[in-house]
């Protein structure tokens, strides 16, 4: 195993550059999730790494090994594809001894590490069936065991599992990371579903037009996003205009000093403020009490959704902001489109991003 | 999308009304110009030849068991069977890279282009082409230019009518119908295939021969069989670049209708080819799918 | 067998591979090239390097009565079997794709067997019906202009019914049925709502239909006649004894012609797409 190094690496395809100059490493034994909207670069940098796509500048490296000119059979990489591409006139068995195979590895160590993979997956039983006589779940734990049985440098998932019913979903995600994990295997993950890469990584890659906008942990990415589309992609984001007048504070449209965490701390500028709907609390006007953050406004819209509801606010300033509120608290009457309202938020659940689209 | 919705669930009187009309001078074309003739034909084969007296009603084996106990006429069976088995072969190795090269191509414009080029050569007719390969392979043809320019050879070497010659001009025959029907499989072949094995450490090679050629080998049969039935039943090709002496069966059987004009026995011949040619594509095809497995 | 020399054996196979690939369409193109050029020799017996161009051939070919009078009756072959064709396999191509009737695949399987049954069979079976035929009627067809006809209407039928039937059942029949609730009677509808839609169909079936006819060897071989013969079976039978550039050139002509009539339907459908 092995570190995996993007030393500013771009690809263009004509004059339409897909990824420019990513710097990015996926630690030893970590699954490090590529997320981010379609067209966005994710897909062409696991290619790259994958190496069915040529770099234009710049590196990659497994450890020390440079691989940027190595055709993909050289590379030593197991890649489950989204359709699984597991081969239909071979049976499981023979799927999965496919990569053993073309290392040399002798006829007796395939056997058994075949065997191995396929138990490891729960699929022992299955090895001589072929692949259209399984199901879609069961295909999908073939083409890991395809991937995982040649110990690969870094193991490649290119939306695993968008091709699965949202159940089943579920259940393969928690099973692909338990596997992940005991085999400490270095793993890129690409998705464009959010609750994929927040429950699944150990850190996650933001990407937006061929840019990285932001890498750490899922609870960091998400408490603390740095731009404007982290902010909005990732979940769903608040944003207040203003200036920073001072260091952690910031000053809306309408005068009112709001305070928060991180972000931005160079005062005097224009800024932009985030902070998450699910975060807001609404009372009856006036009754603000303690919070750090507070402003009033009026009821102009409510969605029900089950378990929550969805309430927008209109501010004095014009803005509209969106709080959800769980529907266990037990007091729905107050929001009657038009009612006068105060909303509060915690300072912590605050943060000033850079606006990226501008 | 009713009338397709009706076709799986059996006829309705009223479609058959209509589509009478429609179709019987197409069918009664076919079965009174095709079918008829065949029949009459097999029924001739069974007749008698009396040298002199054309042909005697009868209703005898004779012409086959004649096709059977003659050498010469076993040969010429012989001959046709190992060059139309021979240019196939030829033909699904030759035609593989190609119909590849073509299947991923980059650019539909290439694709269309080269499709184009294999495909033209097919409806210009044999009788030219013939003419092309008599020109390129004759003693003062290019090829023997071309030697005698390297200097491999100072005296033509004699390449028209020999049995390499009729390979080669049959070979270039079958090749367009080869690569267009391998083609049109290996383009239905997802390059993720290709993809998956290269991952996992395939090389280019294996890529071909572990996934490919597996995959493709619908293609090929289809392919292989299209082959087989128009070489063995070539005719152009080894009358003119064969020579005289040169025999296969197609030009046997116009040869005793016609010129000999011993009905029975060109009739007899003509109904082994195709009997042969038939019991061979099956059994092979049997074979193939035996040990490949449908797909 | 270290990294390197493992990627250049790699180089070296995917070189191969693209070599065999242009070297057999180099090979299957490589007599129409040939025959094309040759026919623009100037040397008197035909034979490479060229001393010098000419395009003398062309007038000699066409003064020779046989290559003359083989090419107009290969025209007008051409042209009947495509008209007969259309007039028989547009219906029947109609009746294949629109109605389900017992037995449809069985008609779908005789209008295809001209294609099927190899041409030196059919040929030989058409000649022996044409022959008693002619003794019990004394009608003659062997040699003659209606019996070239059948014969060739025979070869392209197949080829329109197959092209159209497959344009056909492309053409959602909801498409008629809404020019029908709209007014317009059946014979209307046709004109001008089926029949622009599976035009290309027509065009690719019209043309295929001429070409095969063309350049039909196996089954003309027995029908042809003195006086009247096609022009691939002039050119077989002028190169059993003569290759010269005169036979070069009469093979230019065959080309020229194939070519116009794909040139001409070319803005209707396009070839390359129909495999």
């Amino acid at each position: 195993m092995s570190a995996i190094n993007f030393n500013s690496v771009s690809k263009a395809y004509g004059d339409v550059q897909v990824v420019k100059g990513l710097d990015l490493t996926i630690h030893d034994g970590e699954l490090l999730a590529l997320l981010g909207p379609s067209g966005c670069g994710k897909t062409t940098t696991l290619r790259m790494l994958a190496g069915f796509v040529d770099v234009t500048s710049g590196q990659i490296f497994f450890g020390e090994r440079d691989v940027t000119r190595l055709p993909s059979y050289r590379r030593n990489t197991g890649m489950v594809f989204q359709g699984y591409a597991l081969f239909p006139h071979m049976s499981v068995a023979q799927n999965v001894a496919f990569g053993l195979e073309r290392r040399g590895v002798a006829r007796a160590e395939v056997q058994a590490r075949v065997r191995e993979a396929l138990a490891m997956v729960h699929m022992g039983e299955f090895g001589d069936r072929l692949p259209r006589q399984l199901s879609g779940g069961q295909q999908q734990r073939v083409a890991l065991a395809r991937a995982m049985v040649i110990r690969p440098d870094v193991l490649l998932l290119d939306e695993p599992l968008s091709a699965l019913d949202a159940k089943l979903r579920l259940d393969v995600r928690k099973e692909i990371r338990k596997l992940q994990q005991e085999q400490k295997v270095t793993t890129l993950f690409v998705t464009h579903d959010q609750d994929e890469a927040l429950t699944m990584a150990d850190r996650l890659v933001v990407m937006n037009r061929g840019r990285v906008e932001q890498i750490g942990t899922p609870e960091d990415v998400y408490e603390s996003p740095q731009t404007r589309f982290v902010a909005d992609f990732l979940g769903r984001s608040n944003f207040l205009t203003g200036d920073v007048t001072e260091a952690g504070v910031f000053t809306a449209r309408d005068g009112t000093r709001l305070a928060f965490r991180s972000g931005w701390q160079v005062p005097n500028t224009k800024a932009l403020l985030a902070f998450r709907p699910e975060k807001v609390t609404i009372s009856p006007n006036g009754s603000a009490g303690e919070a750090a953050n507070a402003l009033s406004g009026h009821i102009v819209d409510t969605l029900y959704s089950g378990s929550s509801t969805e309430v927008s606010v209109r501010l004095a300033s014009g803005e509209t902001i969106v709080v959800t509120r769980q529907n266990s608290e037990a007091r729905r009457g107050d929001l009657t489109p038009g009612h006068a309202v105060t909303i509060t938020w915690p300072s912590e659940a605050t943060v000033v991003v850079s606006d990226t689209s501008e | 999308m009713t009338s397709f919705v009706a076709l799986s669930h059996g006829g309705r009187s009223s479609d058959t009304a209509r589509a009478a009309p429609l179709l019987t001078a197409a069918v009664l074309l076919v079965i009174v110009f095709l079918f008829l003739p065949l029949a009459i034909m097999f029924r001739f084969s069974l007749n008698k030849f009396v040298p002199g007296q054309f042909m005697v009603e009868a209703l005898v084996l004779e012409n086959y068991q004649k096709f059977i106990s003659d050498e010469f006429y076993r040969g010429v069976l012989y001959t046709t069977i190992r060059v139309a088995l021979v240019s196939t072969i030829l033909s699904l190795i030759f035609g593989f890279p190609l119909a590849y090269m073509i299947a991923r191509a980059r650019s539909a414009r290439t694709k269309n282009i080269l499709i184009l080029l294999v495909v033209i050569p097919l409806l210009m007719g044999n009788a030219v082409r013939t003419a092309g390969w008599m020109v390129l392979l004759g003693d003062r043809g290019v090829v023997n230019m071309l030697l005698q320019m390297v200097s491999l050879t100072t005296e033509p070497i004699k390449i028209l009518y020999t049995e390499t010659a009729v390979l080669i001009g049959i070979v270039a025959v079958l090749l367009p119908y080869m690569i267009i029907t391998l083609y049109s499989i290996i383009e239905g072949i997802d390059r993720v295939y290709e993809e998956a094995a290269s991952s996992l450490g395939a090389r280019p090679s294996e890529v071909m021969r572990l996934v490919i050629v597996p995959m493709a080998m619908p293609g090929v049969y289809v392919g292989s069989a299209i082959c087989f039935i128009l070489a063995m039943n070539a005719y152009a090709t080894p009358v003119l670049i064969g020579g005289p002496e040169f025999h296969m069966m197609g030009p046997k059987v116009y040869e005793q209708i016609t010129k000999v004009s011993n009905w029975p026995f060109g009739s007899a011949l003509a109904f082994v080819l195709t009997a042969v040619t038939a019991v061979l594509t099956i059994l092979s095809s049997i074979t193939v799918q035996r040990r490949y497995g449908r797909m | 067998m270290n990294e390197s020399s493992r990627l250049w054996k790699d180089m070296l196979g995917r070189t191969l591979y693209r070599a065999v690939a242009m070297a057999t369409l180099a090979f299957v193109l490589a007599p129409l090239v040939v025959v094309v050029w040759a026919s623009f020799f100037s040397n008197k017996i035909l034979s490479f390097p060229p001393q010098g161009y000419t395009t003398d051939w062309f007038i000699r070919a066409w003064q020779q009565d046989v290559f003359r009078q083989g090419f107009l009756l290969s025209l007008q072959l051409g042209v009947m079997a495509t008209l007969w064709s259309l007039l028989l396999g547009v219906p029947a191509a109609l009746a294949l794709a629109r109605y389900n009737f017992p037995g449809r695949e069985a008609i779908n399987a005789i209008l295809m067997a001209p294609m099927m049954v190899p041409g030196i069979v059919a040929g030989a079976a058409v000649y022996i019906f044409f022959i008693e035929v002619e003794i019990r009627t004394e009608i003659p067809l062997v040699g003659s202009l209606p019996g070239l006809s059948i014969a060739h209407v025979l070869i392209g039928l197949p080829w329109t019914v197959r092209l159209v039937t497959a344009s056909m059942v492309g053409v959602d029949r909801q498409i008629e049925e809404a020019a029908l609730s709209l007014g317009a009677n059946p014979l209307v509808t046709f004109f001008k709502v089926t029949l622009p839609l599976v035009r290309p169909g027509i065009v690719a079936g019209a043309m295929f239909s001429f070409i095969v006819s063309f350049i039909d060897l196996e089954k003309s071989l027995f029908l042809v006649g003195p006086g009247r013969v096609t022009l691939p079976i002039a050119i077989v039978n002028y190169l059993e004894w003569n290759l010269d550039s005169t036979i070069a050139a009469v093979a230019t002509m065959q080309i020229l012609v194939i070519a116009a009539a794909l040139l001409v339907s070319d803005r209707y459908f396009k070839l390359s797409r129909s495999f």
